[in-house]
């Protein structure tokens, strides 16, 4: 008996530490964008705020680029999703289910490209970007970030495709489907849980990518939030109020999104190469 | 969506050359070599042309000695000899080690812990849940400019608050005290990665069948030999792969580093990444740039070979 509530006691201890450790920094965020200068760079960090200012809410809208920077990184993140749904779904159609010379290669390509680390694609990405003439556009970036997208996205579907009863495809094929019609009015409908985690995952990588917005997009008009960022920063100054005001509003989508879709979030995590 | 108008038997069966060639095509390329290769286009265009063909071309790259805006020359492998000769390169490599070792290793323990904390109970659990998982929600570069207000020197929480508490008596520079810079960004990381942790562990202690406890209870267990002979154990297969998938992604990664330090005070915080970075767009040296992180990739490609080898395993 005394041993368990020692026990309660420890596990309540680690949890409240664990949980202030993890949410104080969205609080600080919050608090900071709604103090004034003084109070800011004053010598007392009230942790309850004692002065109440939108002035940097206000600046963040009127005096940075953070709307434009908000709605590029909306395009980017809704265009990579949209683009990498579909090529992930022909290709893991193709993969888990036709029978083809170099089905094999494709299928370990997958892996591979998705554990090619962005530190050493970033240069010779940014070299092609430069030759198509993409950098400072949308479109570079989407391009960019569907090589992470689309290996996630291919080898979470081929995997989900695999648990689909092949005899109801066969019956759509002997009903006169071919193999488009057959996937998209028979396999994606039963693969739905596995297309919300490839979207949820799509659009919050894409959103969150920093490295590539920042090497190829310099114009702070094509930037999104991330890169957009560093710019709040000049010269070792930083205008704190409006950093944090920017960056509450940055990490609202992906929370928003993680948050609703927790139960999906899992099995995404690791490419569902750990089953629950 | 490039599929959308290709014709309905083209997709189905390869176009009618008549029966014996279609068969001998088919015995080549596979029964539905032509369905195969038209839905598995868009996918290669995509790993040829911007993964593998970038992932060459900075090898080549690495071995000329391209400038932006210059045209480079074929140097042979002077770039890495270049390298492996400063001493700057000892200390980046060190720092790279210490880095991402340390911000696993660290991961891996808090991580466990919060996941058999959590898995333990304490309503509501999926709120508890949700917020340890905040951090790792928001996009790093957010995360690490958060931290770096905290951190702040004279104005930061972190200082200011331990100085009213009077736990300490003068301010803490926490990025700039080259005894502390590591260990403040090494907290960050594990900050912002350790939530993958958790919700893999939760996800693997769930698959633990309870008898297995039940068992142990009736020869006398206690908790902390329950843990080691039976949840550790069972947990091998989840832990190797989080952790190998940490390891490349912590390593590979210099957002928290950029933003917390660039790389100082006199390159104490400086991370291969970081390097690569710094010498292709801050120095416009592109082929200096793609020979450091190709220097570290024979480790990472181990890890690489490995981590296929597991998740091709289920096939």
């Amino acid at each position: 008996m005394r041993r368990s509530r020692r026990k309660t006691v420890i596990t309540i201890l680690v949890m409240a530490g664990l949980l202030l450790w993890a949410v104080f920094p969205f609080y600080w965020m919050l608090v900071t964008s709604i103090k004034t200068n003084d109070e800011i760079y004053g010598p007392v960090a009230a942790i309850i705020p004692t002065t109440f200012t939108t002035q940097h809410w206000r600046e963040l809208f009127t005096r940075t680029a953070f709307v434009v920077q908000f709605r590029n990184s909306l395009i980017i993140s809704g265009s990579t999703t949209l683009l990498s749904m579909a090529i992930g779904s022909l290709g893991a159609y193709a993969v888990a289910r036709l029978q083809f010379a170099g089905r094999t290669i494709a299928a370990r390509s997958l892996i591979y490209s998705y554990l090619v680390p962005p530190a050493v694609l970033f240069i010779p990405l940014f070299q092609l970007m430069s030759s198509l003439g993409l950098l400072n556009s949308l479109q570079g970036l989407i391009i960019s970030y569907l090589t992470f997208t689309v290996p996630f996205c291919t080898w979470l579907l081929v995997g989900y495709f695999k648990t689909v009863p092949v005899e109801l495809e066969e019956a759509a094929l002997v009903d006169g489907c071919n193999r488009l019609t057959t996937l998209v009015r028979i396999t994606l409908p039963l693969s739905a849980p596995a297309l919300v985690v490839v979207a949820l995952f799509s659009f919050t990588l894409s959103w969150n990518e920093f490295l590539y917005a920042l090497v190829f997009n310099q114009d702070a008009n094509t930037r999104p939030v991330t890169a957009g960022l560093t710019a709040m920063a000049v010269e070792d100054v930083f205008f704190w109020g409006r950093m944090m005001a920017a960056a509450a509003l940055g990490s609202l989508p992906p929370i928003i999104l993680y948050t609703a879709a927790q139960r999906y979030v899992v099995r995404g995590l690791t490419l569902g190469a750990v089953k629950g | 969506m490039p599929m959308a108008d290709s014709s309905s038997s083209g997709v189905l069966t390869a176009v009618d050359l008549g029966g014996s060639r279609r068969q001998g095509v088919a015995r080549l390329l596979g029964r539905d070599w032509a369905g195969g290769f038209l839905f598995s286009l868009p996918m290669l265009i995509v790993l040829f042309g911007f993964v593998a063909y970038p992932f060459f071309s900075a090898i080549w790259l690495s071995m000329t000695n391209k400038m932006i805006g210059t045209e480079g020359v074929f140097v042979g492998l002077a770039n890495y000899q270049k390298l492996l000769a400063s001493t700057d390169f000892r200390q980046i490599a060190l720092n790279s080690g210490v880095y991402t070792f340390g911000s696993v290793a660290v991961k891996l323990v808090v991580g466990m812990t919060a996941a058999v904390v959590l898995h333990e109970g304490l309503r509501p659990r999926n709120l508890w849940r949700m917020l340890l998982f905040l951090p790792w929600s928001i996009p790093v570069v957010i995360g690490a400019y958060t931290w770096r207000w905290i951190y702040d020197d004279l104005s930061g929480v972190l200082s200011q608050t331990l100085i009213q508490t009077g736990l300490v008596d003068h301010y803490i520079y926490w990025l700039a005290n080259k005894a502390l810079t590591m260990g403040s960004i090494i907290a960050v990381v594990v900050w912002q990665g350790t939530p993958f942790y958790i919700m893999n562990f939760l996800a693997g202690l769930a698959a633990i069948p309870q008898e297995l406890y039940e068992a142990a209870e009736v020869d006398g267990a206690g908790a902390i030999r329950k843990f080691f002979d039976i949840t550790l154990p069972s947990m091998v297969p989840v832990i190797i792969i989080v952790t190998l998938l940490s390891t490349i992604w912590t390593s590979n990664n210099m957002q928290i580093v950029f933003v917390l330090t660039h790389g100082g005070p006199q390159g104490v915080s400086e991370i291969y990444p970081f390097t690569s970075f710094k010498y292709a767009i801050e120095l416009k040296q592109l082929a200096m740039g793609a020979a450091v992180p190709l220097m570290f990739f024979p480790f990472m490609a181990v890890i690489i070979y490995f981590l296929t080898r597991r998740m091709l395993q289920e096939d």
